[in-house]
This record gives structure tokens, C-alpha cells and sequence, in this order.
């Protein structure tokens, strides 16, 4: 095999890590809605803020193949970090607030992966799900602190930069939401191509090869669990500042399920999943419970099980088999197929 | 001359069954060792107990002079200890090259860096692509694994392993389920390794075997039921009782 040959094979490989052009279409969507629907801003920053923890969700699900039921235990102990450092310390300078409930997600992800990483399966399902709901019990508990099942309010956020006010046109939570889903995009986007991020992807496709090369599994494992729960605990924090307010649903079960639904929906290992699962969820729900709310669960329900067995990899696994031909790299497959011959 | 590898009294059981007997097994630099023995016989076991995949019952284990005993498998690894598997254990939806490359990164202890390494990622996918090439497989080097025939999964594996640069490589049936072409090339590439590497491969092709092996341990329920040269054990009639008997005439 000459060289020529060899780079172009090396290139082809090396191709699948650089942007594509595609990928500004989720930014100017973002755009374009900011200056033609400003209508729906408010909605669109809930949007934006669900991506977040979606896309932290993804990193742990489609990534690195832990699925979990308790995600949403990191998403509420960012906002309640967020809600509480704002109400009972006094300091709601936004970005000080993110911060730290980002911080608060990652050491919640850290002690609790160091416990319910050493299971596997149907056991981590089922210890993430008991550790949610003592969670959700103990910010009910600390009532003082969290407001228990009244919620946490009284958060008055100060304006963004010092000189923004979050305003009732949803102008500013928009573009907030927007620029930190923008940061977080990026840190995934470049993580998810070092070589940890892709040995992160080998241990999903065979723990026991990975080890087998000398990765030690476990410590990756908690790397990576705290990553997407600190990501998941600024969503949260995110999602308290543009609403003012926390709630026990922040930590509910619920919330876990319905992001996994949206995952489903999207699909999974891409992260562009979240970009689209999460709109078509919020706009399918928006219509769908518009005349009889009472059947929203009936539609989801079919809507999932039409997914499953018919699209599995949701609607970016369609786009993706659409448009699948287009994906093969054109200099190198055409070289191979010299080779071969 | 120090063993690269050795163990003492080592046993292991599965609740009343002993699978491994009291070994006493020693693997000396630029070891050309094969482990035989009948189906059932422990040997994969013995491998999976030299790695760590498994805790023995008793008895010690030591790699390059130092007691690994109680090591886990990937630390084995680190430090030079690399096996393949007699199941294929590869990343199915990653291309064949992937596969080499996260081997090389790790052997280089990159693996783990959550920094951009686009320069160091090339380096080491072209030497898992001039690894590839040498076992016939640059052609497939951007298709999944999950796409390539069993036989050159098998390949594959083997591949992975070598890219580690090991000091004691262990090999479990590398060339079970490989069409012979392409096995005798296998055993080509096995034999040409790099003289001080110290290798043991488990396999139940005689001809393979005698032509490979200088040194060759029988194991028979668990226990070794003798060690010698191909000659000797060709001529040791336990051996051609429980064994060689067997599979020459059954
Ligand atoms: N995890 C386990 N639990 C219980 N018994 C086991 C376990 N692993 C292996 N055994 C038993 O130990 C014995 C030795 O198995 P092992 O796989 O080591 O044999 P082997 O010599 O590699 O055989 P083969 O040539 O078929 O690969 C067998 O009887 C097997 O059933
Ligand atoms: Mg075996």
C-alpha cells in the first residue's frame, strides 16, 4: 500500500472529528428565532436549558453507555445550589450562581458514582433511582433551607453582566440560555474527540477490551459520570435563574424519564439528538395537550412505542439513514475501492 | 536471568471444583511457550488467573520479579502483561483502525488526556495502520469490526495485542476459527515477534503447536501433568494417554 494511500486513509479517519458544515444549522435556528418569533423567547430559553441537560444526559447514556435513571438528582442540586445561594446567601449575580451549581452537581456525580458505578445494569438503574429519590426527600425535609413542597421563591436574579435585567420579554434568558448551551456544545464537542472522550465511547462498546489495552475502567467511568452530572447541575442552576424559582420537580423522577424520552425521541450517541428531540418533545406536547391535556401521556406513549419499533435511533437516526450515503468520505472510499480491486 | 513471569502454588476453585491445581509455572525472556491440553482443562482459566481477570484461590503470582498476586487486570497491563482473548473482545462499532489506535494512545498513557491531541491521535493511528497492513488488514482499516468475517476479527484481536509492544504476551486459541490461510500467516507474524518478548499461546492444532513452541506444558484437570520439549512431550506416554491420543487417533 503506498503512502498516498495511507494518508488518505488516515485523513478519512481522522475527518470524522472536525465540524461540519451542518452543524451551524442549530445556531442559526436559534438566530432566526430570536429576531422573527419573539413571542416565543420565554419558551425557547426552557428549550435551550432542557438541550443542556439532554445533551449531559446523552454524554452518559449514548457516550459512555451508562444509562441511569437518576440524572435529574444532579439537574436539582445545581438549582437548589443556584436557588439557595441566591435566596438565603443574598448573592444572584448569574454567572457566580452557575458556577456553583455546577460545582454542587459534579461533587453530588462524583459521591455518587463513586458508589453506584462499582454495580452494573439493572442495579445502577435502580441505585441512581433510590438516590434521586433521597435526594428529592431531603430537599423536601430541609424546608428551611428549600422551601420543602412549596417550592424555593424569592430568587431576584441581578442583571446579567451587571447592566441586563431578565425582563418579561424573555429577551435576555434567551440570548443567557443560548450563549451557555453555545459554551457547553463547544466543551462537548471538543471533549468527546480527545483520546479520553473516544476511550470513554470504547469502554460503552467493550469495558473488557478497554481494560485489556490498560485503560483503567472504573476511574473513567466516575471522569466521565462527573462531567454529566456537573453539566446536568448547570442546567439546573440555569433553569432556577431564568425561572426564579425551585422546585421538588427539579428532582423527580419524572424529569429523568422525560429526558430520556426526548433522548429517544432525538437519538442517542449523537448530540445533535438533543438539538431535535427536545423542540419536537416541547412542541408535540404544546399541541397535543391543547385540546384534551388528558391525552398527552396517550400520544407520548404511542409516539414511543412507534419509535422503538420503528426508528430506533429517533429522528436523527432517520435523517442520518437519508442522508447516510452523503457521510462517506469521498477521496478515501474511492482510493479503497482501487485497493481492493 | 530472571523470570518475566512466574507462579507459585497457585489454585483456583469454583465452589468444589478445582480448575486450577497447585501450578507451579515460570516464563523465561524470549519464551516461545505453549499451554495444551484437552477441552475443560483450565487453561483459560490459568490465563485469566496471570492477567487478573480472575482472583486465584491461593498460591502467588509475580510479574518481572514483583508479586502482582493482588494487581488488578489493567494495572497487569501497564505493566507489560497483554493478552487476547479465546472470545473476541473488540469495540464492534468502532472502525478497525479505532481499535489499534485507543491500544497505541493507551501503551503511549494518553488514553486518558481530555485535551485536545489531534497530532498525537495521527502518530499513533499511523501505527496502527502500518500494524494493519502488516496482517493484510489495511484494506478494511476504516470499516466497523462488526463488519469483518470472524476469522479476521480473530486477526484483529491479535493486532491489538501487538500494538501494545508487550513484554509477556498471552495468546488463548489466537488462530481458532481462522481460515488456514490466513492462520499460518498468523503464526508467521506470532513467530517473528521481537526475540526478547516472552510468549505463551494456548492451542489445540498440533501442527501449529510443534512448529512454534520450544517449550510446552500439558495441563490435565487443572494440574500440570508435565513440561518438557516438543520431543519429550511427544514422548511421554501420559501425554499421548490423556491427550495427544485422543486427538491424534479419535
Ligand atoms: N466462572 C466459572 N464458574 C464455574 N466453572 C467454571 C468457570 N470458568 C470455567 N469453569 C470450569 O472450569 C473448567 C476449565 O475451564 P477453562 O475454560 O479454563 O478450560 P480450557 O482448558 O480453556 O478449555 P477449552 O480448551 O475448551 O477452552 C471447565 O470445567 C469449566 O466449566
Ligand atoms: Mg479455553
Amino acid at each position: 500500500m503506498n503512502s498516498s494511500l495511507k494518508a488518505s486513509i488516515i485523513d478519512a479517519h481522522q475527518r470524522r472529528d472536525r465540524l461540519h458544515p451542518y452543524e451551524v444549522l442549530p445556531w442559526l435556528t436559534a438566530a432566526l428565532i430570536f429576531f422573527l418569533f419573539p413571542q416565543f423567547l420565554n419558551l425557547g430559553a426552557h428549550v435551550l436549558v432542557t438541550i443542556i441537560f439532554v445533551l449531559s444526559m446523552d454524554l452518559l447514556i449514548g457516550y459512555a453507555g451508562i444509562v441511569t435513571l437518576g440524572h435529574a438528582a444532579f439537574y436539582g442540586a445545581g438549582a437548589y445550589a443556584a436557588g439557595i445561594l441566591c435566596v438565603s446567601a443574598g448573592i444572584n449575580e448569574p454567572f457566580t450562581g452557575l458556577a456553583v451549581g455546577t460545582i454542587v452537581g459534579g461533587v453530588v456525580g462524583i459521591l455518587s458514582g463513586l458508589m453506584i458505578l462499582r454495580t452494573r445494569g439493572l442495579a445502577l438503574l435502580i441505585l441512581s433511582l433510590a438516590l434521586l429519590l433521597l435526594l428529592q426527600e431531603a430537599a423536601n425535609q430541609a424546608s428551611a433551607w428549600t422551601g420543602g413542597a412549596d417550592g424555593l421563591s424569592g430568587m431576584s436574579m441581578a442583571p446579567l453582566f451587571g447592566k441586563y435585567r431578565f425582563g418579561l420579554d424573555g429577551k435576555v434568558i434567551y440570548l443567557y440560555s443560548l450563549g451557555v448551551l453555545f459554551v457547553c456544545w463547544l466543551f462537548l464537542r471538543m471533549l468527546l474527540a480527545t483520546p479520553f472522550g473516544r476511550s470513554v465511547v470504547g469502554i460503552r462498546e467493550n469495558a473488557v477490551r478497554m481494560a485489556a489495552i490498560g485503560a483503567n475502567v472504573r476511574r473513567r467511568e466516575l471522569a466521565i459520570f462527573t462531567i454529566a452530572a456537573a453539566m446536568a447541575g448547570l442546567a439546573g442552576a440555569l433553569a432556577a435563574q431564568i425561572d426564579q424559582f425551585v422546585s421538588l420537580n427539579m428532582l423527580s423522577f419524572e424529569l429523568s424519564g422525560m429526558v430520556l424520552v426526548i433522548l429517544a425521541l432525538g437519538g442517542v450517541s449523537r448530540l445533535y439528538g438533543a438539538f431535535l428531540g427536545t423542540p419536537v418533545f416541547f412542541i408535540a406536547q404544546d399541541y397535543l395537550s391543547k385540546d384534551n391535556p388528558v391525552y398527552w401521556n396517550f400520544w407520548l406513549g404511542l409516539l414511543l412505542v412507534a419509535i422503538v419499533l420503528f426508528a430506533r435511533g429517533g429522528v436523527l437516526g432517520i435523517l442520518a439513514r437519508g442522508f447516510g450515503r452523503m457521510r462517506l468520505q469521498p477521496a478515501a472510499s474511492s482510493a479503497l475501492s482501487q485497493a481492493r480491486s | 536471568m530472571t523470570a518475566l513471569l512466574a507462579t507459585q502454588a497457585l489454585c483456583k476453585s469454583f465452589g468444589p471444583l478445582v480448575v486450577t491445581d497447585h501450578v507451579d509455572f515460570v516464563l523465561w525472556p524470549g519464551a516461545r511457550h505453549a499451554l495444551i491440553g484437552p477441552n475443560g482443562a483450565g487453561k483459560t482459566t490459568f490465563v485469566n488467573l496471570l492477567t487478573g481477570n480472575l482472583r486465584p484461590t491461593s498460591g502467588t503470582i509475580s510479574l518481572l520479579g514483583e508479586d502482582v498476586t493482588s494487581l488488578s487486570f489493567d494495572s497487569r497491563v501497564r505493566k507489560g502483561l497483554v493478552r487476547t482473548f479465546q472470545i473476541n473482545q473488540l469495540l464492534m462499532a468502532l472502525s478497525v483502525l479505532e481499535n489499534v489506535q485507543l491500544a497505541v494512545l493507551e501503551r503511549e498513557r494518553v488514553g486518558s488526556r481530555p485535551l485536545p491531541a489531534v497530532a498525537v491521535q495521527r502518530r499513533a493511528a499511523e501505527e496502527a495502520l502500518d500494524l494493519l497492513e502488516a496482517f493484510g488488514l489495511a484494506e478494511v482499516a476504516l470499516d466497523r469490526v462488526a463488519t469483518l468475517p470472524y476469522g479476521r476479527q480473530r486477526l484483529v484481536e491479535v493486532v491489538v495485542a501487538m500494538a501494545m509492544r508487550p513484554k509477556v504476551l498471552l495468546l488463548d486459541e489466537p488462530a481458532a476459527g481462522v481460515p488456514p490461510s490466513d492462520s499460518r500467516k498468523m503464526m508467521e507474524l506470532i513467530g517473528s515477534l521481537p526475540g526478547d518478548m516472552a510468549v505463551l499461546i494456548i492451542e489445540h492444532d498440533m501442527d501449529l503447536v510443534f512448529r512454534f513452541a520450544q517449550e510446552i506444558t500439558v495441563l490435565a484437570q487443572g494440574a500440570v501433568l508435565c513440561q518438557g520439549n516438543p520431543g519429550q512431550i511427544v514422548d511421554n506416554p501420559l501425554v499421548r494417554e490423556v491427550y495427544l491420543g485422543t486427538q491424534s487417533h479419535g
